[in-house]
Order: structure tokens, then C-alpha cells, then sequence
């Protein structure tokens, strides 16, 4: 019974990060993200207490604890193949360490651009001077406003509007405080491999926040796919010295641009509440369903337990 | 750091928006610029006193510096601290190694098609 308990949260994170896609399209980026947000975030949680419930059943292996009563008298009763779970062990392990990394890649990546921040006396723009155009948002300490760090190249890339919308875009970031829900993401599927093409359309999605209120700032989304467009152009034509302007492999990364133009062209897609009600509650099943998994693991030990008093 | 004004009237942006626009236009401007020429690049209802109090304030915070022109004062944006800026954030840079998978960055590059259809689009727009 336990097994199928765990199975589920699997099942239902292969199920969101089938639907994904569909939402990132049919949605607005608005409703869309915190509502994969949190149901990537049940997700991961759910599949990892479900695949440590099994991983648990192992304990009557562990030499010195097998003098414990309960314990020995799981030997032989356990409902899960051993082999079930080492496998489910085993990929906690590796998702823990995953976490991990992750976790640090994060706070180190965000410690470097803040002590660059904290060097310039700006309030909030930090210019670099580099011809390659780029631009990225920079979160600020506990209660702190955030930075905006742009490269001149972009900033001469650019005309008046144009630059507002950049300048809009991070802001976007920073209020909104994307860098979390990247952070959430990030994790759920480090922990969970299956969630990893809901966590790219979560980080798509953010991108598409920030260009809608972009474009609600500069009040128009044409000059906002402008922006976007030029600045990409810009990117493509200068080699930087940074080396920082790299195209990953991934498809989803190389669409993205274009994706976000073709979004802005199109009218303001609708705020489809229901919709999002409905991918929060998948979420939910994968907690109830863990939940199912705890009830029955502890009935397990409980009749283990009354069998061995 | 974080000084920002109270919103007294709706479109009323906080000054360290206001100060980015105006540092921004002044990197993207080929010459120094005036404060006259400042108020027309930046959004236009900005009054002439809002402009000259936030180059001031750029000056005093030594990321504008004030040039004589043939006639009155212009403004360039500084180089130093923005040099520092590119040179500390290449060591930040060649330190991390999954900054990219990190960071939030406003476009990535484009392979070859999807440029050409972005070009073709960007002809259709007016400018």
C-alpha cells in the first residue's frame, strides 16, 4: 500500500510537468506562476517524504538498530522490496546532494553581485563598462531594495523607451521577488528530476511577468517587444568579453526570446483563475497522497508493534 | 541606501527610479549632455529643477561628472566606477560556475533563424 502511496506524487509531478507547457501558453503569467509555484513546491515535498517512507522500511538492515524490538520485527513483515527501497534511498541521496548544490550555486552566485553592488554608490542602477549588452537583476539583502546591473553596451543599444522597459523588466524581477520563486523551483527539481520541465516554464514564466509589467510600465506592448527584440539582436552581434553571453544547448532557452516577442505581440493573454485553482489542487493531491503514505506507513509500525506486544 | 519619496501623486516615481533613468540616458548619449538635453531624452514631464537636483546628486555620488561646454555645463556619466564594476563583476564571473543557470537576465542570444525573423520583425515596427 505504501508503494502505491509514493507512486502517486511521481505520477502527478509527470502529469504537471506535462501540463506545463499548455499553462505557460493558455495563461497569464500572473495566475500561471504561483500557481505552478506551488504545486512544483507540494510536488517536490510529497515525492521525497513518500520516497523517504520507503527508504525507512531499510532500517531493519542497519546492524545497531536491530536490537531494538520494533525494529527486528519489521525484518521479513516490510511490505517494500528490498530492492524498492534502496532505489528510493538512493535517489533521495542523490537529491539531497542535488539541493545542495544548488542551494550554494544560488547563494554564491548572489553574494558576488552583491558585493559588486555594494561597492557602487548607486541606488538602484549599477552600470558596468562592457560593449556586450547585458542586463540582470541583482536581489538585495533581508528588507533591502535590489540592483539593477546593466552593461553600457546595452544601455547605448538601446533608445529612450527602450531602456525603460529594460529598466522595468528587472525592477519587475525585484518586486516581485522572482529570485524566490527561482530559488523554489530550483530546488523542487533538484529533488525531484521529474519537475524539471515545470521548472523551466516557471523560469519562462517569470520572464513573461516581468515583460507584462514591462509593458504595463511604458504602456505599450509593442515597444516592449521592440526592446526585447533589439536587445537580443544586440546580444547576438557582440562577442563579449565575458563571456557571460552564452546560448545553453537547451531549446527552451534558444526559444525563449522569441517565445516572449510573439507573447508581447499577441494580445494580454487572460487571467484564467480557475485554471490555476486546478494545477494548485494536482499539488495538493500529491500532499494528500503523501499524507496517505504517512497513515499507512504508521499503521504498519503499529500493527508491527501490537504483533510483537 | 534605499532613498526613496513618498508617492505624493499617481506617475510619480520613486527618486532612485528617476536617478537610473537619467544615469541611463546618459551612458547610452555618444557626447555629455545637458541638463536641457537630459530632460528631453528622459520621459519629458520631468520638470528642469527635478533634472538638475538628480544630476546633482549623481555628481555628488561620483557616478556623473560635470563638464564645461561652449555654453554653460554638461554632464557625462564616469567611467572609474563603472570600469571597477565590469572588473569585479568578470572575477565574480570566472569564480561562479552556474551563474548562468542563476541569474535572471534580461535576453539570451539568438541562433541565426530566430534572428532573421526578429530583424524581420523589427523592420516592421515603427519606430
Amino acid at each position: 500500500v505504501i508503494t502505491a502511496w509514493v507512486d502517486a506524487p511521481l505520477l502527478l509531478s509527470l502529469l504537471l510537468a506535462v501540463l506545463s507547457r499548455p499553462v505557460v501558453h493558455r495563461l497569464s503569467p500572473r495566475t500561471a506562476t504561483p500557481a505552478l509555484v506551488v504545486a512544483v513546491a507540494l510536488a517536490a515535498l510529497a515525492s521525497t517524504w513518500g520516497l523517504l517512507l520507503l527508504a525507512l522500511t531499510l532500517v531493519d538492515d542497519v546492524p545497531w538498530l536491530t536490537h531494538i524490538p520494533l525494529i527486528r520485527a519489521l525484518e521479513g513483515a516490510s511490505p517494500v522490496p528490498g530492492v524498492v527501497a534502496d532505489a528510493a534511498a538512493l535517489v533521495v541521496i542523490l537529491g539531497l546532494y542535488r539541493l545542495g548544490k544548488v542551494l550554494r550555486s544560488h547563494r554564491l552566485t548572489n553574494r558576488a553581485f552583491r558585493e559588486l553592488c555594494d561597492t557602487s554608490s548607486a541606488d538602484e542602477l549599477v552600470v558596468l563598462a562592457d560593449r556586450a549588452p547585458h542586463a540582470v537583476a541583482v536581489p538585495g539583502r533581508w528588507q533591502r531594495p535590489g540592483h539593477i546591473v546593466v552593461s553600457s553596451g546595452m544601455l547605448s543599444a538601446l533608445d529612450h523607451d527602450e531602456r525603460l522597459v529594460l529598466l522595468a523588466h528587472e525592477r519587475a524581477h525585484l518586486r516581485g521577488r522572482h529570485h524566490w520563486h527561482h530559488v523554489i523551483v530550483d530546488a523542487a527539481a533538484a529533488l525531484n528530476p521529474l519537475l524539471s520541465p515545470t521548472r523551466e516554464a516557471v523560469i519562462f514564466l517569470l520572464e513573461r511577468c516581468a515583460d507584462e509589467s514591462a509593458a504595463l510600465a511604458v504602456g505599450s506592448r509593442a515597444v516592449a517587444a521592440r526592446s526585447l527584440v533589439r536587445a537580443a539582436l544586440a546580444s547576438t552581434t557582440t562577442v563579449s568579453t565575458m563571456t557571460t553571453v552564452s546560448t545553453g544547448p537547451l531549446a527552451f532557452d534558444r526559444l525563449n526570446v522569441t517565445e516572449r516577442v510573439v507573447a508581447l505581440r499577441a494580445p494580454a493573454p487572460p487571467e484564467r483563475t480557475l485554471v490555476a485553482v486546478g494545477v494548485v489542487l494536482l499539488g495538493l493531491c500529491t500532499t494528500l497522497a503523501a499524507g496517505g503514505a504517512t497513515v499507512s506507513c504508521a499503521e504498519l509500525f503499529e500493527h508491527l508493534l501490537r504483533g510483537h506486544v | 541606501m534605499a532613498r526613496r519619496t513618498t508617492k505624493t501623486s499617481a506617475g510619480r516615481r520613486a527618486a532612485g527610479e528617476l536617478e537610473s533613468e537619467v544615469l541611463s540616458a546618459l551612458w547610452a548619449a555618444p557626447a555629455p549632455l545637458t541638463p536641457r538635453e537630459v530632460q528631453s531624452a528622459v520621459s519629458g514631464q520631468l520638470a528642469y529643477n527635478t533634472v538638475h537636483t538628480i544630476l546633482t546628486r549623481l555628481t555628488d555620488k561620483g557616478l556623473v561628472a560635470r563638464v564645461p561646454l561652449t555654453r554653460g555645463a554638461g554632464y557625462r556619466p564616469t567611467k572609474d566606477a563603472a570600469e571597477l564594476a565590469a572588473d569585479q563583476m568578470r572575477a565574480a564571473l570566472a569564480r561562479g560556475s552556474d551563474r548562468d543557470a542563476v541569474l535572471q537576465r534580461f535576453v539570451t542570444s539568438l541562433d541565426p533563424v530566430d534572428e532573421a525573423a526578429l530583424r524581420k520583425l523589427l523592420g516592421e515596427e515603427p519606430r
